[in-house]
């Protein structure tokens, strides 16, 4: 069996693992990444819009500055952020853009002059400064104060990702594609390590490290419509989860985006409801500004959403074979504007759709889209529970996005946190020797050997991995979507949990030779199961409606007794996760309040004086 | 009512000892907007579940999923079967190392190149916190990330003739990455420096100017229009030192980084 | 090792790019050369003695017998810098063989027409050009004579070889050097099947023509 050593074990070559990856291997540690592809096509590379950063250069942007970026995204979360998490974030987002730009990244820039943008539809005019020519540019996105979107083109992930999987070329960094984490090593207070899969041949492979860090992006896939790549199945959060000791935090916060794509599922970026794009009923009717006035289609991700469910519920939506969906107009952008600065939209549309969006309507609908759960890390990156074990990104819950995250946020996150974490890794590198026992290893590798010999010999059963997997699917969307109540959430979590006892005797149907896909996906599923049972039940105690997290049952805020974050642990042999709640943040520089859209009523908390600190500080 | 597709895909499992490659038909029915995504994914959940194949963002973003489609390299999750007859043929990409059935190894690929051409900005500045950013012409941002557009689905490097007849050829991708840090004011590398890595028969002097690499790229990019920039650039950068002076001036490309600024 | 490019590296050196420079300007030398060339033999399809003239000039100033040797050792040159790209061994050939039927790729089976073109058009103007030379000075009616003592097939293969691999080749300098686009490409696919089909065109009204002159 091979055996890597090294200081810091990647899980994830993504955007966020990559940036704290340069940050080590600059130190002078050895890195080695492991990604399930190769780096460039990890999910970063899909993020089409822009990253959020308070640089203030355009027109539009005039006046931003970190405090507003941190007010946008504190009311953004819905009062569910870490507040001190959420100001390091927004105040490190404008150098991590330029470093970002040091590094190579072709950002959209300033041109000086009057120009022609677009805001709800209607054209407007305004003037790009002189004095900020050729400084990086940026793009409305919903729920923003500001014009604060950093971007190149319509491909901002692709660059950063090309960028930084460069920089780890230059800096020597080991990637091993194509390796799949099974399961951490640890003996209960530290984390060594890895066993991984190698699906290439399917031989196990350890990897010991110093620091094992989780960057394996979002859970998406428990989903069956959802805009999250193939490879987003969770592996990471299931890996911490089966620990037994690290807990996983606010599970039940999931967004909904509101234009994927219908049938695809492929997200169309909000970049176009930005740039001026609107929303269509059945009956071509512009119906966001009847529900909010103000911000209409460029409210934040989980009110625009929600309120266009509301819409189809009311049979205003457009009947298709594929379910109701509404229409998003670009078409008054131009030829020109679709064709440059949103050209993956008319890609994805001609291509995946058959629609031409310069002269027809592209049908969208909400999508499963961001997971702001995960791995629960404190503001430097370490997880709880395990010394040595770190995570960043969408795999964990850092927490700067609360209960809903807003567009720009998270790619942002991802090089801000990536930043920030590296650097903190890096001090933990360099304070701390090495502590490795041989015997955790070989147990977590027996463990690992008689899973996979049980499947591949299907000794406990031939339960059928891709129908327990359509189950997990309709489940989740059924029941824990975007409107949920007590009820429904109640019966997915019974259904869930009898289909976690059946993923105990999953087997395979095909061969057992080499590498095959069927027994990557066979020893997900029972991980992938407890993480769906995580959001339902999680979702099923939250007797409130926050953010992305909407009961119809309890349809008000409830600050005072959920202004907290679920931390759910998973005992082995359980049948159930641990849940136990912590404080939403240490202190409040903004007190809960209106968040200026989606309406809802709040049921107020009482804050502490001690808890409340001066604004912008 | 759809049709019924009879789809022949390349079968070999180099794992298996028992395994030869050999081609093996499936049969499926044919829904409204089916992509070749859709279409392979049902046949492993239905069919054969040892099928192997690579999707990852099935958006045509990712560049996973490149495969012989009917005999030209392509994306298959951006490939609709309305657009194909009823008769497919999947062959994996040649040139790359095959790990199984339609799965080729193009990181390893992919990753040796960068390795080789150092495909990074070259540069010794140090990235000062407090400064703002350099500034740039929008214009020249959007033409370097007119060529940063390339996702690495090798479908280029497949499709390229010199590439199966020589397999050091680096193909279109490489070089159209070089062009891009060429244009990138960043990059400080001279012409010269590019000539030492990619002036040679395995670069742009080996392209024989078939253009496949540019009529299957899935992004569309200008790929022969940069081997011709580049191949210009480096050409002249080989005889400037025997040509008349007055001739010098005119085969200038007009780029401060060829090595005369 | 399949999959992986070989990281050794590589001389510092200008060879590649003068030999590659050297190969497209012998061509486009070739090139003009050989439109010339069917210009100044065409002129036979207005009259023999314009052509007579023509020679009369060539052989005087002694271009003919100084270009033609000179043309032979371009020709020889372009030969030899173009085999480097010929596949060498048969299984690069069956390789690119199966490539270009598989792919359905007009310019990928133009490359194939070109290698095999110049394989002949090397054989054929040999001797073409040690004919002329052993029967100088040159004149219509020499040519006449041996259009209609049977050679009338040899030069039918040698236009229509020299035609192509004079058209695709000049366009492929055109792809390689960059001054044929992806924005002009359709129109330059154009112009060099038109121009393809004027050589070819003219060259067998003269071969035509010289069957009717009396000799």
């Amino acid at each position: 069996m091979r055996i890597f050593e090294t200081d810091l074990l990647c899980m994830g070559a993504g955007l966020a693992g990559e940036r704290v990856a340069v940050e080590a291997a600059e130190a002078g540690f050895n890195v080695i990444c492991l990604s399930l592809v190769p780096p460039k096509r990890s999910h970063s590379s899909a993020a089409m819009g822009g990253m959020q950063a308070a640089l203030g250069n355009s027109a539009m942007s005039q006046g931003d500055s970190p405090d507003v970026h941190f007010t946008d995204t504190v009311k953004g979360s819905d009062w569910g952020c870490d507040q001190e998490v959420a100001r390091l974030f927004a105040d490190t987002a404008p150098i991590a853009m330029r470093e970002m730009a040091h590094m190579g990244v072709p950002w959209s820039r300033v041109v000086p002059g009057v120009h022609t943008y677009y805001k709800g539809g209607k054209p407007f005019e305004a003037e790009e400064l002189a004095e900020k020519d050729g400084l990086i540019h940026s793009r409305a996105f919903g729920g923003t104060a500001k014009w604060r979107t950093c971007y190149t083109s319509d491909g901002t992930g692709h660059s950063v990702l090309f960028t930084l999987d460069n920089k780890l070329l230059q800096l020597g960094v080991d990637v091993h594609d194509r390796m799949q984490a099974e399961m951490l090593i640890h003996d209960g207070e530290n984390c060594t390590g890895a066993v991984c899969r190698c699906l290439r041949t399917g031989e196990l492979v350890i990897y010991r490290a110093r620091v094992t860090l989780i960057a394996t992006g979002g859970y998406g896939r428990i989903y069956s419509a959802t805009t999250n790549a193939l490879i987003c199945d969770g592996g990471g959060q299931i890996t911490a989860l089966e620990t037994g000791c690290v807990p996983l935090g606010n599970m039940e916060a999931v967004q909904f985006h509101p234009t994927g794509s219908v049938p695809t599922d492929i997200l169309l970026t909000e970049g176009c409801r930005g740039d001026g794009g609107t929303l269509l009923d059945v009956n071509e009717y512009r119906f966001m500004p009847d529900y909010e006035p103000e911000k209409a289609e460029l409210a934040s991700r989980d009110v625009v959403a929600r309120r266009m469910t509301e819409h189809m519920r009311k049979g205003l939506g457009v009947k298709s074979p594929y379910g109701d969906h509404l229409w998003l107009d670009i078409r008054h952008l131009g030829e020109k504007h679709i064709t440059t600065n949103l050209r993956e939209v008319y890609d994805i549309s001609t291509k995946f759709l058959g629609v031409n969006p310069v002269h027809q309507l592209v049908p969208v609908r909400p999508t499963h889209h961001y997971s702001m759960g995960g791995v629960r890390i404190n503001k430097d990156g370490a997880a709880y529970g395990l010394r040595g074990l770190f995570s960043a990104g969408e795999a964990a819950c850092w927490d700067m996005h609360g209960f809903n995250r807003l567009g720009g946020n998270s790619l942002a996150e991802t090089v801000v946190a990536g930043r920030i974490i590296g650097k903190k890794v890096v001090e933990y590198l360099q304070g701390t020797d090495s502590i490795f026992h041989t015997v955790h290893a070989k147990d977590a590798v027996k463990q690992v050997q008689e899973r996979i010999s049980a499947i591949a010999n299907a000794r406990n059963g031939k339960e059928n991995c891709y129908e327990l997997r359509s189950i997990l699917h309709q489940t989740m969307m059924e029941n824990v979507g975007i409107f949920r109540n007590g009820k429904d959430l109640q019966s997915g979590v019974d259904t869930l949990q009898e289909l976690l006892a059946r993923s105990e005797n999953i087997g395979l149907q095909g061969h057992n030779k080499g590498f095959t896909p069927e027994l990557s996906l066979a020893l997900r599923m029972r991980g992938m199961i407890k993480l769906g049972i995580c959001t339902a039940y999680g979702a099923l105690m939250r007797t409130e409606s926050r953010g992305a997290h909407a009961r119809e049952d309890y349809p008000e805020r409830n600050d005072e007794k959920w202004l907290n974050r679920t931390l759910a642990t998973w005992k082995e042999g359980d049948s159930l996760p641990t849940l136990s709640y912590e404080e939403a943040t240490p202190w409040y520089e903004i007190p809960p309040g209106e968040r200026g859209y989606g309406g809802g009523k709040t049921i107020a908390a009482d804050i502490p004086e001690d808890k409340i600190r001066p604004f912008g500080a | 009512m759809g049709r019924k597709l009879q789809i022949d895909i390349m079968r070999y499992n180099p794992l298996d000892e028992n395994s030869v490659p050999h081609m093996q038909s499936f049969f499926l029915e044919e829904y409204p907007s089916m992509t070749l995504f859709v279409a392979l994914t049902q046949l492993r959940e239905t069919q054969d579940p040892s099928l192997q194949f690579d999707f990852c963002c099935r958006a045509g973003i990712c560049g996973s999923c490149g495969m012989v489609i009917n005999g030209r390299p392509s994306l298959a999750c951006s490939t609709q079967t309305r657009d194909l007859p009823a008769h497919i043929t999947l062959h994996p990409l040649p040139i790359f190392k095959l790990i199984g059935d339609l799965s080729v190894d193009t990181g390893t690929w992919f990753r040796s190149v960068g390795t080789r051409l150092e495909t990074w900005i070259h540069s010794n500045a140090e990235f000062d916190e407090n400064a703002i950013e350099e500034r740039m012409e929008d214009g020249l941002a959007k033409e370097i990330f007119e060529l940063d557009r390339c996702i690495e689905c090798g479908c280029c490097v497949a499709a390229c003739g010199t590439a199966r007849m020589r397999e050091d050829f680096l193909g279109a991708t490489s070089i159209n990455r070089m062009a891009r840090f060429h244009l990138d004011p960043r990059d400080n590398r001279t012409a010269e420096d590019f000539y030492e890595v990619i002036g040679n028969d395995q670069g742009v002097f080996g392209c024989m100017g078939l253009l496949a690499c540019e009529d299957v790229c899935p992004k569309e990019l200008p790929l022969q229009d940069q081997l011709g920039i580049m191949r210009r650039m480096l050409a002249f950068q080989s005889v400037k030192n025997i040509v008349p002076a007055f001739l010098r001036d005119k085969m200038t490309c007009g780029h401060d980084k060829c090595g005369h600024k | 090792m399949k999959g992986s490019v070989s990281c050794a590296t590589v001389a510092k050196t200008t060879v590649s790019g003068r030999v590659d420079l050297a190969q497209a300007v012998t061509g486009v030398v070739l090139a003009l050369f050989t439109l010339m060339h069917a210009l100044f033999v065409g002129s036979v399809i207005i009259s023999p003695h314009i052509m007579n003239g023509l020679a009369w000039i060539l052989e005087i100033t002694y271009i003919e017998n100084i270009v033609g040797p000179i043309i032979l050792v371009i020709m020889l040159a372009h030969f030899l810098l173009a085999v480097r790209k010929m596949p060498v061994r048969l299984g690069e050939f069956s390789v690119f063989y199966d490539h270009a039927k598989r792919m359905r790729h007009c310019d990928t089976w133009l490359w194939l027409v070109q290698a095999i073109t110049a394989v002949i058009v090397f054989v054929l103007v040999s001797a073409h050009v040690y004919t002329i030379m052993m029967n100088l000075p040159i004149s219509a009616e020499a040519s006449a004579l041996r259009e209609q003592n049977g050679w009338t097939c040899f030069y039918l293969t040698l236009l229509i070889c020299v035609g192509l691999h004079l058209g695709i080749g000049l366009f492929r300098v055109g792809v390689k050097y960059g001054f044929i686009k992806a924005e002009n490409r359709s129109v330059w696919v154009k112009r060099t099947w038109l121009l393809i089909a004027f050589y070819v065109a003219l060259g067998i009204v003269t071969i035509i023509r010289f069957h009717f002159i009396a000799v």
